[in-house]
């Protein structure tokens, strides 16, 4: 501490207008809107300020420093006084003893017991009081608890699917994916790679304007419409060599036979007559059970010997 | 979508609403304008309450409800012109409490059906696909309801007041004094079912007045109303306001306890330093997604106390060099579904960079915060708007000095009834990243200092 910080205070009582006092530049204090909005009511209820803020006059600078009350302040300039009362110290003070005053004024502050806080807001028979006291009914736990019947009708059946996409980096992979699962709450995650975001938002946002549809899931439908129809083009250059008409790769490996046939599904009738023969084609043992789909093959190769 | 009605009589009000009742006297209990029927179902929340309760209400669905509830059979038919597109319902209208639970389903989708378009069309599959458990649910949760009502008066509640409710019997009404939506939500119950509609005047200021003069003359009554009303002054028993964007309820009433319920942000700290006042600005400009009370009290602190709060679609944080020189936070597209909205973006105020603001909305137009905003909508979003209130002609934030802003539209006055001017400016999304924005600000913007 410095010689001139050991000297005692010599604050003195003084009117001056809000708008010409310097608020603090930092300060760590805030007021929430709805309180703030309050204070203003309070003050222009009161047509004054009913507690003193702390200023220092900078005489160096000539200005006049609210240490302490800068909501107060501005509430009285909102709330349209011209002027008010503040305490104001005259004499020099350092910055750490600005800051030490500044803190303090803050930080040191009563406690209190809720229950006779309770008692005394209960004395306030008039909801503008209640109000001006700055607290409320809901906040001291005064109103009743009520537990009524539920009156509502059953929501349609959905599941949230996220897809989360992932940068390639295997650890960062990982712990992205791990804090995705902590702030999504679906029913399932895809995972993918992160190159194939922008590609999917495009993909989406084509969907989006060539439907008109804003819902992301009924998009996401569209889409999957769109690559049903398109099947078969997984097949060529993939798998399959349409110059040759022989597989490319490891002839053995699994490949969806949707690439083959272009749909899911068929008609129940021409379903019944490949049923049918393959059902045979498995009694006689000409084809393994495990394995029905040597039937197409047979069938196939049979049609392509003439 | 799920309970229409249940913003109309927050928890707040029937918490007053239960406590009043207490008070009045050992008879029928009567209800004007019974909408979801919130008030009967607090009254009769009460241990041992045993008084009976009468409601009233004019719209297709209250209606419906309200006859079953006093054991009435509901008259409510598909319409002829809509049976073929709407057949699939008729095995679900074949009791009343059948119908009830229809009808309650159809508050949720009867607004798509016969409207084209691949969304509507797949939630009118979907619901149809569904119904038969959803329908089970809807009437298992009725058949469960203990709530009887003595009876229900499906006609004006200036009527109801006048010839049905006894002069000495307790009245409880919140009216719906801004009727439109009110009404909206349920004109497909009316567009797709033929019922015994009653017929009415709409409510105009002579109609609110009568409803009012009419409960006021009765010794035990309660009213909420969405307006201060100097002659009630003396009933007034409580304010209750959620929330800062919410219109305050008054509730006035006959006698009982005064209750006040005020709007209250939840904040939770940063816990980053923030830029000084001697600060220089470093080179490494990061964005940091904010929870709902972090960015409620980074807000509190630095954005002037004349703009509303509201609740964000995403907030983040600004900061360069690990210190928060800002925030910033979007809303969902409103108009053009590309175009996200920027509601609220300020600076750290100490800063002795004067321009600092320019850099905070440079950020949110970043490509860093393209890529948050389009994670939370799933869509490709390529620009944002926002709307200034000022008294200048042009902004000083948005106005000049960021690549590719423009001003949209200049309306005077400002519909904030504060300002002169309301200013909408936009901008691309995405031009550019954090690390461009913050050298392309520092070059125009960074040497103008306090």
């Amino acid at each position: 501490m410095s010689d001139v910080d050991e000297l005692p205070l010599d604050p003195r009582l003084m009117t001056v207008r809000p708008q010409d006092l310097t608020l603090l530049e930092v300060n760590a204090r805030y007021m929430r809107k709805e309180q703030y909005d309050r204070l203003v009511a309070n003050v222009k209820r009161d047509g004054c300020l009913t507690s003193v803020p702390l200023v220092w006059h900078d005489v160096a600078n000539d200005r006049k420093v609210v240490l302490s009350g800068n909501h107060r302040v501005m509430a009285s300039i909102d709330a349209g006084l011209t002027e008010i009362t503040v305490m104001v110290v005259q004499q020099q003070l350092s910055r750490a003893r600005q800051v030490a005053l500044q803190l303090s004024h803050n930080a040191i502050a009563g406690e209190d017991d809720p229950a006779t806080l309770k008692q005394l807001y209960e004395e306030l028979d008039d909801v503008d009081w209640r109000a001006y006291s700055g607290l409320d009914d809901k906040q001291l736990d005064l109103l009743a608890q009520v537990d009524l019947e539920g009156l509502a009708e059953a929501n349609l059946d959905f599941a949230t699917i996220q897809l989360v996409f992932l940068p390639h980096e295997l650890d960062a992979a990982r712990t992205s994916f791990d804090e995705a699962r902590k702030l999504v709450q679906a029913d399932g995650r895809w995972l993918a790679g992160y190159v194939d975001y922008e590609a999917t938002l495009d993909a989406l946002a084509t969907t989006h304007g060539a439907h008109n549809v804003g819902n992301v899931a009924t998009a996401l439908g569209l889409i999957l419409t769109v690559f049903e129809r398109h099947l078969g083009e997984l097949r060529d250059g993939v798998w399959y060599d349409p110059e040759t008409g022989e597989p490319i790769g490891n002839a053995h490996r699994l490949v969806p036979i949707e690439t083959v046939l272009e749909t899911r599904s068929m008609p129940a009738d021409a379903a019944a007559v490949l049923t049918r023969a393959v059902d045979q084609l498995v009694r006689k043992g000409d084809v393994p059970a495990d394995q029905r789909w040597r039937a197409l093959e047979l069938l196939a190769a049979d049609y392509l010997a003439g | 979508m799920s309970g229409v009605f249940h913003g109309s009589i927050p928890a707040d009000l029937r918490s007053i609403i239960y406590e009043h009742a207490e008070s009045w006297p050992d008879t029928d209990l009567y209800v004007g304008c019974s909408g979801n029927f919130t008030i009967e179902r607090t009254l009769h929340s009460r241990p041992g309450e045993r008084r009976a309760i009468h409601g009233n209400d004019v719209q297709a669905y209250s209606s419906a409800l309200g006859w079953w509830l006093a054991g009435r059979e509901l008259d409510y038919r598909l319409k002829e012109e809509h049976r073929d597109e709407l057949a699939w319902l008729e095995p679900y209208l074949a009791t009343s409490t059948d119908t009830l639970a229809t009808l309650m389903l159809g508050t949720r989708f009867l607004q798509y059906v016969g409207r084209q378009g691949v969304y509507y069309e797949r939630m009118v599959r979907a619901t149809a696909g569904q119904f038969p458990t959803m329908h089970a649910k809807t009437v298992a949760k009725l058949n469960a309801l203990t709530l009887r009502l003595a009876d229900f008066y499906c006609g004006d509640v200036r009527d109801y007041l006048r010839d049905v409710v006894p002069a000495d019997a307790p009245v409880a009404m919140f009216p719906p004094f801004y009727a439109g939506d009110y009404e909206a939500q349920f004109a497909g119950i009316d567009e797709f079912f033929d019922w015994p509609a009653p017929s009415y005047d709409l409510l105009d200021e002579d109609g609110k007045e009568e409803i009012i003069g009419a409960v006021l003359d009765r010794p035990n009554w309660i009213l909420g109303l969405h307006i201060a009303r100097d002659e009630l002054r003396p009933w007034l028993r409580g304010v209750v306001q959620t929330s800062n964007r919410g219109m305050p309820i008054y509730v006035y009433a006959s006698s009982g306890a005064r209750r006040v319920v005020a709007p209250t942000q939840q904040v939770a700290p940063i816990l980053m330093p923030k830029i000084g006042p001697t600060d220089d600005l470093g080179d490494r400009m990061a964005l940091h997604v904010l929870n709902g009370g972090q960015f409620a009290a980074v807000r509190s602190q630095f954005m002037s106390k004349t703009i509303l709060p509201g609740s964000p679609l995403l907030a983040c944080g600004v900061s360069v060099d690990g210190r928060l020189i800002g925030a910033f936070a979007y809303l969902p597209p409103k108009f053009d579904p590309s175009t996200a909205y920027l509601m609220s973006d300020f600076p750290v105020s100490w800063t002795r960079y004067r321009r600092l603001a320019k850099l905070i909305v440079m950020a949110a137009a970043s490509r860093e915060a393209q890529l948050l905003l389009q994670r939370s909508l799933s869509k490709r979003l390529t620009g944002w708007s926002t709307t200034a209130f000022t008294d200048r002609p042009n902004s000083a934030k948005y106005g000049r000095g960021i690549p590719g802003v423009k001003l949209q539209k200049r309306s005077e006055p400002a519909a904030d009834g504060i300002h002169r001017y309301q200013l909408q400016y936009g901008g691309p999304l995405g031009d550019w990243t954090l690390a461009e924005a913050l050298a392309e600000w520092k070059r125009r913007h960074g040497k103008d200092m306090r």
